[in-house]
């Protein structure tokens, strides 16, 4: 799984690991395993994470190509 | 606050260190005193009203505390072993206690976790009963001592399937019938202390956690209305 939290920390006035942490509740090694994708954070730190970015979770974070479930016929 | 935690888990991992360099050189009192120190700091950091652990720090928690659990078994086995090899005889009672229990605890925690908690408590229910009933007719074949041995099983199996419905009724039937086994089985009391808990782990205790179950569900299900 990708993420860009790094790039909304630069854009959100170089925010820090530990500010976000601290914003969502979390240890900063929590935010760092995050970031370097070693931890799949919960449904709920997602949007805790986006909400503060201001941004929706895909946004956040993105499946790579080969975790995306195949499109059956009848999916849109 | 930082700063105090830091010195907290300082401290916890001092304790284990000298627990392990000088463990058994220790008097007993101050051993248990630090053995409690560092089976429960952890557990009460993780239970307490709020956990301060995140969810990344519980992930870690919980992983650590299932490898150690294998751990645990593999080296009660290992025991279990070098006492068979050694004095060709069944090892002693306290080692089916330390193996048999955990494992029994970790059976009941994840069936209840994995399925609906009211089927589960039925499942462990009719289970239970059902091997009773087995062991009787085992033990006595089929006679009319048997049949009366059977009798309250089959009363109990009887009554919890007409009030499957009913899941009070139900889970006060299966804790009445728990305590009566035990009050029955009061010779247990006389037995070793390792085999009195085993014994007890093994016989009442899954249908006391059953009606237990039962009751909850049905307090969470009024709740809920």
């Amino acid at each position: 799984m990708k993420n860009r939290i790094r790039y909304y920390r630069h854009i959100n006035n170089e925010m820090t690991q530990q500010a976000l942490a601290e914003a969502v509740k979390v240890t900063r090694q929590t935010i760092i395993a995050i970031e370097k994708g070693s931890f799949n954070p919960s449904v709920r730190l997602a949007l805790k994470m986006a909400h503060v970015f201001g941004v929706t979770v895909e946004e956040l974070f993105q499946l790579d190509e080969e975790e995306l479930p195949k499109k059956t016929e009848s999916s849109p | 606050m930082k700063v105090n935690s830091s010195i907290i888990k300082a401290l916890w991992l001092l304790v284990i260190v000298l627990l392990v360099m000088g463990g058994r050189a220790m008097p007993m009192p101050l051993l248990i005193a630090l053995l409690l120190i560092v089976f429960f700091a952890p557990i009460i950091r993780e239970f307490r009203p709020q956990t301060d652990l995140d969810e990344r720090q519980l992930q870690i928690s919980h992983l650590s505390s299932h490898i150690s659990f294998y751990v645990f078994i593999a080296l009660t086995v290992l025991v279990m072993l070098k006492d068979y090899i050694g004095k060709g005889q069944n090892p002693p009672p306290y080692l089916y206690m330390l193996l048999l229990i955990p494992l029994l605890v970790k059976l009941l925690i994840s069936v209840y976790q994995n399925y609906d908690p009211r089927r589960v408590a039925f499942w462990i229910g009719y289970g239970w009963l059902g091997v009773w009933a087995l062991f009787i007719v085992l033990s006595h074949g089929i006679s009319p001592e048997a049949l009366i041995e059977l009798t309250p099983f089959l009363a109990v199996i009887v009554l919890a399937v007409l009030f499957r419905k009913k899941i009070l009724i139900s889970g006060v039937l299966f804790i009445v019938f728990a305590i009566g086994l035990s009050l029955f089985f009061r010779g247990w009391l006389r037995l070793d202390l390792y085999v009195r808990l085993l014994m007890y782990a093994l016989v009442p205790l899954p249908l006391l956690i059953s009606g237990i179950v039962l009751i909850w569900n049905y307090a969470e299900g009024r709740k809920t209305k």
